[in-house]
């Protein structure tokens, strides 16, 4: 049965910038926005959207303090709610990074994060505009032209297998822009202020749940 | 390829817009909230907000004010005036910000740097360098250019990188406003320093001076303020100009004038 608005949690963890991320929502679709870290918040909502800026272990201790990584887990891959993880929140859905030593991650995609290994030409932060390769077609990038650019800002990367990178993009290397695998789509540059393109590229997304649900 | 950014500076003084000239002269020329609306769709990559107050005045960042701007900017914000302590970023991110800008106060307290950084992630923490030419060197002013820090530039960026900042923006205490262009030398002593993001900043007075600043200057971004303000167009009439000098920028509006000139004003001719 498909429901007109769909009820989308942001998690709050305590990092980074939720603001941007609601105001992108509100500005595309209708859809009823919370942004919370309470178990019947995740378990009540449609979507879950993980968004992130800062570091590694911090985002992952502070979703321990607040308990939402086994909260988390069971929504995610025993419920397969939809998730889209936004930059941090991509490399911390991942197994490993190699930020602040070893890392672990939820592990929810095979794969590890290590940081830009880029010769002096190439700044780290990879930071601004940076057009992306689509991989493989989805409703995602309806309307989206391939090499269309988005925001980037950050230092880490995402490793994984082909099979789960549907957009690459190209710093020094070609590395995983978007990803995907089962429920969760995650996008390592920034869809909520990525202007037009990043404004299409979120209603596409709720949309494409809107019609699962 | 990663694009070369341009990137409007909005000084803030006492809620409004204002134009400076050798940080000395204040012009006040409107509402922050209609110039974030006509920028972002007019094709900028980023905008910053400077509020030139808050530290004179010992008050920490305006959040209303963040938070009404970032509404409806859809392109990466930095704010920057009256940061000064861990809570204080948090604050201004939880209103909208992306990144935020420090300058007398990370020369006053450097480790701050290294604390934001690690707490918010470097890429999170941009540090603005006021700069004057003291000697034929570059030294470091704070307190809106009033004080002479004697610290050398080239020495403050090395640092500014070892800390944690995640990108630097240098301005010219001298070209500012002057309409002459960027200070090449002084761009060229941070880029050729630190391996961060640099922003070029003070004295265009022409839209080719902005793609000196990523050709002569080797910076990956350039800013400006009082060239934006009342003409219409303009930041579009500014990356026409950059693409035709070879810089790579995104073109992602309409109106991309590909076959005009401009005059001295950015106005297509």
């Amino acid at each position: 049965m498909s429901k007109l608005t769909p009820k989308i949690c942001i998690v709050d963890y305590g990092m980074g910038n939720l603001r941007s991320v609601i105001n992108a929502l509100e500005y595309t679709v209708k859809c009823n926005i919370h942004v919370s870290n309470k178990k019947k918040d995740l378990d009540s909502s449609d979507i879950l959207i993980l968004p992130g800026v800062g570091s590694f272990n911090d985002a992952m201790n502070n979703l321990r303090e607040r308990d939402l990584f086994d909260n988390l887990n069971n929504e995610v891959l025993i419920r397969k709610k939809p998730l889209m993880a936004i930059c941090l929140g991509m490399q911390i859905i991942m197994e490993s990074s190699e930020e602040g030593g070893l890392s672990h991650g939820f592990g929810w995609i095979p794969g590890n994060v290590t940081r830009f290994q880029v010769s002096n030409e190439y700044r780290v932060p990879h930071m601004g505009w940076n057009n992306i390769k689509i991989k493989k077609q989805s409703d995602l990038f309806k309307g989206i032209e391939n090499d269309s650019d988005f925001y980037f800002v950050h230092s880490y990367h995402v490793n994984c297998d082909e099979q789960y990178v549907i957009a690459s993009c190209d710093y020094g290397y070609e590395f995983a822009a978007v990803i995907k695998k089962d429920n969760i789509v995650a996008f390592q540059f920034h869809p909520e202020r990525s202007h037009n393109n990043g404004l299409l590229l979120l209603t596409n997304y709720i949309n494409s749940i809107k019609g699962q649900l | 390829m990663l694009k070369n950014r341009l990137i409007p500076i909005i000084i803030v003084k006492n809620e409004l817009i204002v134009q400076s000239f050798n940080f000395k002269r204040f012009l006040p020329i409107g509402k922050i909230k209609t110039a974030i609306e006509f920028f972002v769709n007019w094709d900028v990559d980023e905008i910053i907000i400077l509020d030139i107050d808050a530290t004179k005045q010992g008050r920490g960042p305006q959040l209303e004010v963040i938070k009404s701007a970032s509404r409806e900017c859809f392109v990466p914000l930095t704010v920057g005036g009256g940061i000064n302590s861990v809570e204080s970023i948090k604050s201004v991110l939880r209103s909208g910000a992306d990144k935020i800008s420090i300058n007398s106060y990370a020369i006053e307290n450097p480790k701050f740097i290294t604390d934001a950084a690690i707490r918010f992630g470097n890429q999170c923490i941009t540090v603005s360098i006021d700069a004057k030419k003291v000697s034929n060197d570059y030294n470091v002013f704070i307190r809106n250019g009033k004080i002479d820090t004697g610290i050398k530039v080239s020495d403050w960026s090395k640092k500014l990188e070892h800390l944690g900042a995640g990108e630097i923006l240098i301005n010219s205490i001298e070209n500012d406003g002057s309409r002459e262009g960027y200070d090449l030398d002084l761009l060229n002593i941070v880029s050729s320093n630190v391996n961060i993001p640099v922003i070029a900043c003070g004295g265009v007075g022409d839209m080719k001076h902005l793609a000196s600043g990523i050709i002569d200057g080797h910076c990956q971004a350039v800013a400006a303020a009082n060239i934006f303000q009342h003409t219409e167009h303009s930041t579009i009439a500014a990356k026409a100009t950059m693409n035709k000098l070879g810089v790579q920028v995104r073109l992602s509006s309409d109106v991309k004038y590909e076959n005009f000139n401009f005059d001295h004003f950015g106005r297509p001719v």
